[in-house]
Order: C-alpha cells, then structure tokens, then sequence
C-alpha cells in the first residue's frame, strides 16, 4: 500500500507538470488552420512546418501548425483527421499518402462544416482546392531546358522513372520528351524509361550498364530523388565527370554532394515550406469567403501568378510555377551555418 | 473504526467491493486518470464529438484485440493478426475489384481467415511449435501473399457494405461500434456462461490439470485461434472497408496496438486472467492516449516517449494495485 502511495503522489507530480507543459497560451483562435503532413520527423516535413509557422507568425487572425505520424501510413493519416474533426479545427489541410482513403474523412469533416484541402494530390476529391507547385508537363519541360544548355543541345540521354506505374515520374518525362522533340533535335533518347525502383543502388547498376552500351552517352535524367546519387556515383567511378552528367529532381542533401564533384550538373525540387504557406493561405481565403482565382499572387516565390485547373472530379487545382534550380552556383544557399544541408 | 452496532464503514464496503475485481478497477482507474488529465490539457479531449470519435477509432481495435485476449488467456501468444487482418482486407479489394459479388467475397474472406487461424491453432497445439515462432511464420506468410498478390500497388475497390460498415452511423452510432459490441459481447458471453468459456480459462491457468480433468486442450487451443483468425480478418475487412484502398501493409502496424490494448487491459500474458471487460478499457486506454497526445498537440520528437513513459506507468499501476491487494489479504 506505501508502494501504491509513493508512486500515486509521484503520478500527480509528473501529472501537474506536463498540464503546466501542455497548456498551450490562449487567446488567438479565429481560425484554426492545421496541416497534415505524410510523416514528421523528416527534413522535408520540418522545413515544412517552417512555412505553418511563418504563415502563422504573418496572419493575427490564425493559429496554424502542422502534426503528422510517425510513419508514412494512410490509416494513421485517416485518424489523425478525425482526431481533428473532433476537435472542431476550421480547416485541414493534407499531403495525402494515400489521396483516396481520406475521402471518406474529408466528407465527414465537410458535413461537420471543416474545410479540406490538399497539397501534392491533383486527382483528389473531397476538397476545396488542391495546391501543385507546378504543372508536372512544364516541369519536365524545364528540366530538359536545363539539361540541353550543359550539353550544347546535343548527345544522347535516358530517362529514369521511380516505377514504370509512377504517375507523377512519367508526366516529367513526357514534358522532357515533348521539350526535346519540340526544340532540341540534336538530343537523342537512346532507350525508353530506365526503372529504378526508387533506388540508389539499381540506378548505380543501371547507370554502369547504359555506359558500357552506349559509350557516348551524355545525360542521365532522373525524377526519383534516389537516381542522381546513384548515376553520379557511376559517373564518377568510371573518370566520366565533364563529359557526362545527371539531372533531375534531387535535395541538397541527397545531390549536393555531387554538385561539388560535377558529376550532377543540377537538380530541382519545390521548397516545402513555400508550398505550405501556400496551402494554408488558400485556406485562410476560403474560411475567409474570398475566392481563390486563376492569376493570383499567393504571397511566395513561384505562386505569384497561379494558374487552375479541374481535376476528373471538378476540383481546381491549383499551380504554380514554383520549381527551384540548384547548381554550383547558388549551392551555399541551401547550407546552414554549422555546414549541414537544409533540407 | 468500528461503530456502534460492529457494521462496516462505507470504505470497508467499497473496498470488500473493489478487492476481488482489482483486475479490471486498476486498468478503469488508469483510464479516469487519462481522461480528466486529457480533459483539463486539452479543451476538446472531453466532447461529445471527440468521445465518439475515441468510440470509432477503438472500435477496428477493439475487433482485433478480441482475438489477441483470447489467445492471450491461453499464455499464448499471436503475432500474427495485424498482418492477417491486412490480407483478408487485400482478398477482399482483389475480388471485389474483380467485381465478385459481395455475397460471394463475404464466405471466401471468412473461410481464409478461418483456415488462417486453423493452421496457427494446429502447428501450435498439435505440431506443437511454440505460438511465438509459428505465429511469427504466419506474420511474414500473411505479408508475403498480400504483398505478392498486390505487388505491393494499392487496390481501390471494397465492396459497399464493408465502406459502410467502416465509416457510416447508424442513427448516431457509428457501424464499427456496433459491430464491435456484437463480436465483443459475443465473445464476452461464451467465456463467461458456456462450457468452452471455463476451459479455455482452465487450458490458460494450467494447461496439465486441466488436461488431467479431461479437457482436450489441444482442441481448445485450436478452437481458440479459429477464432483469432475470425476477428483478425473481419477486422481486416472493416480495417480496409473504412480507408476504401488496401495496401500490402495497411494494418500491419496494429500488431503493437493490439497487444499493448490486451495488456494495459490487465489481462495476463501468461493465461488464465483476464477478460473482454479487460480488453474494452484496454483498448479504450490505448486509443485515448493516442488521441489525447494528438489533441495535445506535443512536438512529434519527444510524442514516443510520452506515449512510452505513460505505457510503463499504467503497466506499473496495474501491477502495483493487485499487489498491495494481494498483501493485505
């Protein structure tokens, strides 16, 4: 019975100060704005949560944040929404793992009066917008425009995908085919889309055998972040740094590496705290009654003037244009102070 | 503390009460504690709309962690429901993206998952392997089919009745709070009132005496994870009924859930106590804590080791009442 005692008293201490550490300060809460993310805990997700909190910092008449789980599992996103519909939010947004499952969810949010929208899901139902950084077919256009410049408009080059069945993977490469059909006919795709399975190691191997085949090969274009460490590590094995190079999509902290050895060239990707900020101010609008309209500028780089359209069930999604390019020359940018990458 | 006339005080009343059930009062005090802790952090904890919601989320728990009390009254163990529950949920989206016919995918669904269990009970009782390792088989044999039939892309066909079952009201009550209480209080009055019930009680307390007084324990152990496969896949179906997509491993990550809730319910991991009461504060516990630290909104860096901490401190409550009942007696 003592043992029971000592440890109930010792339950209400720790039990006092974690209300003291709970209790969040009140008074701003006009419009509650949460962010859903895919999982928490990774760089993505917490450079994120930078553009929540700024847009928090930027609006008096908003408390937004983000939450997430710990892994990247639709049914614990499913929960997490209703976690949230209980507790009244005004507004959630989400980057679905799996767009369909949070229908059901989405519904009983809207039929309880919560607005949903969401970020990275333009064939989503169930919400007021979706927000894209950009139309995938222009990106891939753009990718191209960069690749062709280093080559001089011509040589060969391959695309990767992640899968074959990857959706968004095969919209980039369409863009990069119709670019170069369109302007650069000097540029020749010497085999059609090299699967990579979203890893490194199979890009690596992929990458040594098109060098065995096609000796002249010039460009390796990737859409899978897990292509350029993989094809560059081959460039750089076989002494080919300067006469062939990969692109594509990438993050400082998987590329930059590479960028500095010069056997990537560049590599692109969207700031996931722009995109967020984003997200949360269309929502903001929308609680707010203000529509949001093709040529609006919503307050980041790249979403200045957004352009939409309506996905297969009649949602408009929106897009902006809002890719950034990372070469040796703005690399610093994207370092912290202590020297380790931001994101 | 005597009166007058030698009767017993209130509190000697209530403790002669409390005392043969500290069991279930230790794990329905850690759940009190929980709430009015949650209640007074977080302004939405207490509602109307977050109590249903808590009802709704412990409920697909709830159906799976039927099967794991059972077994787990028996001082086994099944490691294998979560994944199984994933794959009955995957033979259900293949055959009805098949455009089977839900008549036809119900039986099918339920005699797999009944064969499922089947083979567990068998190589357990009769091949005599212990449960942890055979379960543990099945565990990467259920992952291994869904994952080989779906070649791990994600199929978005289920049939209607399992959408609704998983996401729609009936009036106010949610479909899969109803079909908990049905398989729960099924399952609560065969162990309590029929002659199955006290042997799988008698098979967990001591599987020799009650195979020396004539229990055909082997067959008690079998019957047991028929059951398991049962609600393992029926939760499955619920489980994929409600995201409306199945994945190779959709429900995969309930196996700790599912334990965790059998466990903090006070129910025994080495058999013969224990009940569905249990299992119901349980699983109610579980949820809660997950919801609360949600609602709570703490930093997702430090929520595991909350959740860890407060896990080990009910676990330590629980077994800190029953002792110092055990030692006044």
């Amino acid at each position: 019975m003592k043992k029971l005692l000592i440890f109930l008293v010792a339950l209400a201490v720790i039990a006092g100060v974690l209300i003291g550490a709970g209790r969040k300060e009140g008074g701003k809460d006009v419009f509650e704005i949460v962010m859903v993310v895919k999982l928490e805990g990774v760089a993505w997700f917490d450079n994120m949560r930078l553009g929540i909190q700024e847009f928090n910092d930027a609006f008096d008449e908003v408390n937004a944040y983000q939450i997430g789980a710990d892994t990247a599992d639709p049914a614990a996103q499913v929960a997490l929404v209703e976690d949230l519909i209980a507790k009244g939010v005004d507004a959630i947004l989400v980057v679905p793992n799996d767009p369909e499952s949070l229908v059901p969810a989405f519904k009983k949010a809207n039929d309880a009066g919560i607005l949903t929208f969401t970020h990275e899901a333009s064939t989503q139902r169930q919400v007021g917008y979706d927000v894209e950084a950009f139309d995938n077919f222009a990106f891939g256009r753009h990718m191209m425009d960069v690749l062709a410049e280093w080559c001089g408009e011509k040589g060969e080059w391959v695309p990767f995908v992640g899968h074959l069945t990857s959706v968004t993977h095969n919209e980039w490469v369409d863009g990069e085919i119709a670019q170069a059909k369109d302007k650069y006919p000097g540029l020749k795709q010497v085999t059609s889309r090299i699967e990579e399975q979203e890893n490194t190691q199979i890009a690596y191997e992929k990458t040594l055998e098109l060098i065995k085949t096609y000796p002249n090969l010039k460009a390796i274009m990737g859409s899978a972040m897990s292509t350029q460490p993989g094809a560059a590590q081959a460039i750089e094995e076989k002494g080919l740094v300067g006469k062939m190079a990969s692109f594509g999509t990438g993050l400082p902290s998987v590329t930059g590496d590479y960028i500095l050895s010069g056997a990537s060239q560049s590599f692109h990707f969207w700031v996931p705290a722009d995109a967020g900020y984003v997200t949360a101010y269309v929502a903001l609008q929308s609680l707010k009654g203000i529509e949001v309209k093709e040529g609006d500028n919503l307050g980041k780089p790249g979403y200045e003037s957004i352009t939409i359209q309506y996905n297969d069930a009649g949602i408009p999604v929106i897009y902006g244009s809002a890719w950034v390019d990372v070469n040796i020359d703005n690399l610093d940018d994207w370092k912290n102070p202590d020297g380790s990458w931001k994101l | 503390m005597n009166t007058a006339n030698g009767s017993k005080t209130f509190f000697q009343h209530l403790g002669g009460w409390i005392k043969p059930r500290t069991r279930i009062m230790a794990p329905f005090f850690t759940l009190i504690i929980l709430a009015v802790f949650f209640g007074v952090v977080t302004d939405s904890f207490l509602t109307l709309r977050n109590l249903e919601n808590i009802a709704e989320q412990a409920s697909l728990l709830a159906i799976l962690a039927t099967g794991v009390t059972l077994v787990l009254l028996l001082g086994e163990i099944d490691l294998s429901f979560a994944n199984v529950a994933t794959l009955i949920g995957m033979i259900m989206a293949i055959l009805a993206d098949k455009e089977y016919n839900v008549a036809l995918v119900l039986p099918i669904c339920v005699f797999t998952a009944l064969a499922v269990g089947l083979v567990n009970g068998y190589i357990t009782s009769y091949v005599r392997v212990p449960s942890f390792m055979a379960t543990l088989a099945m565990y990467q044999i259920a992952y291994g089919i869904a994952h080989y039939a779906s070649h791990a892309i994600p199929i978005f066909t289920v049939p209607e009745v399992f959408s609704t079952l998983g996401n729609k009201n009936l009036g106010f009550i949610p479909w899969v709070v109803i079909v908990a209480i049905v398989i729960m209080g099924g399952t609560h009055f065969v162990l309590k009132y029929t002659r199955f019930g006290r042997y799988v009680y008698m098979t967990g307390g001591n599987r020799e005496a009650a195979r020396v007084s004539g229990v055909n324990t082997r067959m008690v152990v079998t019957v047991v994870f028929i059951i398991a496969g049962f609600t393992a896949g029926f939760g499955g179906m619920i489980g994929i009924g409600r995201l409306g997509v199945a994945y190779d491993n959709s429900l995969n990550a309930r196996l700790i859930d599912g334990i965790a809730a059998v466990v903090l319910g006070g129910t025994s991991l080495t058999g013969g106590e224990g009940s569905i009461l249990n299992t119901v504060i349980g699983v109610l516990i579980w949820t809660s804590l997950g919801i609360g630290l949600n609602l709570m909104n703490i930093s997702i860096y430090i929520r595991d080791l909350v959740r860890g901490v407060i896990l080990l401190l009910a676990l330590v409550f629980n077994i800190l009442v029953q002792r110092s009942v055990q030692v006044e007696d």
